[in-house]
């Protein structure tokens, strides 16, 4: 039964399996040859569906250049059908007109043909798209059944299609930035109406790494040296992995798109399987191909023109909100933080006392006089808790103190032979991804130091930091990704006062039952500011770690991290003999949340030089920063070195 | 030149995986549809580590789209998707029975085919500890304690398990 992608309306033949007998059409054949004479009048290969379905991207130099000036984005050789067929849509729907005539031949001498070989099963939607342009006569076809095709197509039969987001995760740079993949949505409502959302697929595009070195990772992923694939993930693996493993919140965007349209978007994944993609962290990664998914689905969809590299997960979820109505109701499953974080909010402060005690001594006595309501509730927040703070080990068995906590924990719940309600948990709308400002940002104004006046010119590829406008960031995290300060001093000097390839800043405020640790990171170039050198430039690497505590809300946050620095510069006299400065010294900031809005943070850090000279250092940095319309704010700065007091004020643009 | 190299490299690997996963098609394998071996394969890496994350690292063959047809793909009601889903989410899995109720529950009443999930929260409840004696349990005996267990009681009417 080739049921669904040729017999829409038709009746067809079953099972006609084996060779293909001599009545059948091969390429070549006048009927063959008339169906691609069709195409050549229409000029199929130029409407947007073919060019969605074979993943063509406009060249640098436009149409006109070396076959249309077309490229496809897809890598493996299989994936085309004629020999040109990566830069040349033309060639390209030709030989899959004739491919889909094709004999059913055997792989192997002697072994029996599969039909799951033959072009039109590995190209279903490539064989719908031109059976409904060309009127192509299914009777005609050497093959009309594609079981493993039909199956992956079936299994995929759902009522609508959502776009799941898993929330920002410093702690590794592939997640860093976020990640977004697909959920089919099926058909398995049930009499009460809800859905069993954990038995749906999800569909993720991701790299296949292959290597155990760091660096080599990094420059892979960079350069696109790993393959990147298509997978089929129930997702319960993902809210397993992602809320519980990662402790990371999903936002999920239901999408609005026609069932023949996901028929048509299943239909490729199977075309998809069979190849693979460079994967290209800052361009052509996750977020990337999740939107050409849906842009195959409706090719009148017109996402990804919108993207600049580097292509950040956040600003694939708004480009779904700049096309009217496809966006439907979105939802939220909270990270196993958060929700632990929501237990502990309903209880009193015996039984959070009673908490942090379970999570450390599963035997602790709960007394008598607490209801077992009350019961239910300590221990369900204090099982939350373990599964919180010892989620990498749980699902490694690598820690049995921990699995014998957990499992006696459980024990004393379920002797309570009652079952627990379930948690509600408002869906923090402010935080979620389409309302964070824009992820690139310039920033112009004047400084004043020394009684000379200058101009500021400031420039940053992506994210977010502390002093930000906080909606759709995590409030207490910054990540800065190719970052430069521009000084032109009158008269006539010239700066570059600080630059950072990747700086972060990760702050996890110490709790009662968590003491996660804060730490922050830099990798870059800075003006000295002190009498080591005349204001000369020095890469350096820098990083620290510590801890942050907060109130009203994360509203005040401080934090204090012990910090290393290691820089370089010709033109001082380092360590040793060494043109080499290290230095280690505390490190800290208070930031106070007066608004959403309206931030203001002061962060400094002293260096101690041993051994060099001068033998310290320090800077003190402070910053009120006010978004004033949707993406623009005004800054009040202000530093403290060594050499001197500095003031500016600045604009900056988000976009 | 080298792309081509490339490509053929990719080619290599890929059919070595397909031929690994048809090894894995009768059952799902010593290792289960657990989490932590799907994760990591046998034990993290520094790469594992540094790009600990499903973004990168989830078992291709087990999960690609062309590679076979492993048991934890597959969410169908079965006794076999049952086991697999337990195997998956078996630490939250192990805090719901505890509790008598959660989405996992509803999950595996689904994938049983049972009537009624409060009743199998309720039966699973009171048998924690026979699905769960001690810490050391591993996924696949959780998963099989929890199936002998709803066959065992015939008025949770689990038909999918038959």
């Amino acid at each position: 039964m080739l049921g669904f992608f040729v017999c829409a309306s038709s009746a067809c033949g079953y099972g006609r399996l084996g060779p293909s007998e001599p009545s059948y059409p091969r390429p070549g054949d006048p009927y063959v040859e008339s169906l691609v004479t069709n195409a050549r009048e229409q000029k199929l290969w130029e409407q947007p569906q073919w060019h969605k379905l074979l993943h063509y991207r406009l060249g640098m130099f436009g149409q006109g250049f070396l076959g249309g000036g077309y490229t496809s984005e897809a890598d493996g050789i299989g994936f085309f059908l004629a020999p040109g067929g990566k830069v040349d849509p033309q060639a390209e729907l030709e030989a899959t007109i004739r491919s889909l005539f094709q004999p059913l031949t055997a792989a192997k001498r002697g072994s029996t043909p599969d039909p799951d070989d033959h072009p039109l099963c590995r190209f279903p939607a490539r064989f719908m798209f031109l059976r409904a342009a060309l009127g192509i006569d299914v009777q005609r076809l050497p093959v009309t059944r594609c079981p493993a095709a039909e199956k992956f197509i079936r299994e995929l039969d759902s009522t609508s299609l959502s776009l799941i987001f898993s929330s920002y995760y410093l702690n590794n740079p592939a997640s860093a930035f976020g990640h977004t993949f697909l959920r089919f949505n099926r058909r398995n409502t049930l009499a009460s109406g809800e859905r069993r959302e954990l038995l749906d697929y999800g569909i993720d595009y991701s790299a296949d790494v292959d290597t155990g070195n760091a660096v080599i990772y990094a420059i892979k992923g960079l350069t696109g040296m790993f393959p990147g694939t298509f997978k089929r993930i129930p997702y319960y693996y993902k809210v397993r992995a992602y809320n519980d493993y990662e402790s990371r919140d999903l936002w999920e965007y239901q999408l609005d798109f026609q069932p023949a349209q996901l028929l048509m978007l299943s239909a490729h994944l199977w075309e998809l399987g069979h190849t693979y993609f460079a994967y290209y962290y800052l361009s052509e990664n996750c977020s990337y191909h999740i939107l050409s998914l849906l842009e195959v689905a409706n090719p009148s969809l017109d996402l990804i023109s919108h993207l600049v590299s580097p292509v950040i997960p956040a600003d694939t979820v708004k480009v779904l909100y700049e096309q009217p109505g496809l966006v439907g109701r979105v939802a939220f499953r909270p990270s196993l933080r958060r929700q632990f974080e929501a237990r502990v909010e309903h209880l009193d402060s015996e039984q959070r006392s009673l908490v942090e005690e379970l999570a450390t001594d599963a035997e602790y006595p709960i007394p008598a006089t607490v209801t077992h309501q009350r019961a239910i509730d300590t221990l369900d927040a204090a099982a939350d808790l373990v599964d919180v703070l010892y989620a990498r080990e749980l699902v490694h068995k690598t820690d049995s103190d921990a699995a014998k906590r957990k499992q006696r924990l459980l024990e004393r719940r379920a002797e309570i032979l009652e079952p627990s309600r379930a948690l509600s948990i408002e869906p923090p709308y402010a935080e979620a991804p389409e309302h964070g400002h824009g992820s690139h940002r310039i920033g112009v104004g004047v400084a004043t130091a020394d009684k000379h006046w200058g101009a500021t010119l400031e420039f940053r590829l992506a994210l977010h930091d502390l002093a930000d406008a906080t909606p759709g960031y995590p409030e207490l995290n910054a990540i800065e990704f190719m970052r430069a300060r521009l000084q032109f001093w009158r008269p006539y000097r010239f700066e570059l006062q600080d630059a950072s390839l990747i700086r972060v800043t990760s702050l996890t405020p110490q709790t009662r039952f968590d003491r996660k640790m804060s730490w922050e990171f830099d990798v870059g170039a800075t003006t000295l500011e002190d009498s080591a050198c005349d204001q000369c430039l020095a890469p350096h690497i820098s990083g620290g770690a510590g801890g942050a505590l907060e109130l009203f809300d994360k509203g005040l946050a401080i934090y204090a991290l012990a910090r290393g620095s290691v820089a370089w510069t010709p033109e001082i006299e380092g360590l040793g003999d060494s043109h080499f400065r290290l230095g280690v010294g505390p490190s800290g900031g208070m930031r106070i949340r007066l608004t959403r809005g309206l931030i203001l943070l002061g962060t400094a850090y002293w260096l101690w030089l041993p051994a060099q000279t001068p033998n310290q250092t320090y800077r003190i940095d402070a910053s009120l920063r006010l978004r004033t319309f949707d993406e623009l704010a005004i800054g009040l700065e202000g530093r403290a070195t060594p050499n001197g007091l500095e003031a500016g004020l600045l604009a900056y643009s988000y976009f | 030149m080298r792309h081509y190299l490339l490509c053929a490299l990719m080619l290599a690997l890929g059919s070595t995986a397909v031929l690994s996963t048809a090894h894995a098609k009768d059952g799902y394998g010593t290792a289960g549809c657990g989490l932590g071996s799907l994760l990591f394969g046998s034990e993290p890496g520094l790469v594992q580590v540094l790009a600990a994350t499903t973004n990168a690292t989830f078992g291709t063959q087990t999960f690609g789209i062309t590679s076979g047809t492993s048991n934890c793909v597959d969410t169908k009601a079965s006794a076999a998707s049952t086991a697999a889903f337990i195997q998956a989410n078996r630490e939250t899995v192990s805090k719901e029975i505890a509790r008598g109720s959660g989405e996992t529950i509803a999950s595996i009443t689904t994938l049983a085919g049972c009537a009624d999930a409060a009743a199998v929260g309720s039966t699973l409840q009171s048998s924690f500890i026979q699905i769960f004696p001690n810490e050391q349990v591993s996924d696949i005996a959780v998963s099989d304690s929890v199936v002998k267990t709803l066959q065992a009681h015939p008025e949770l009417a689990c038909h999918s398990l038959s």
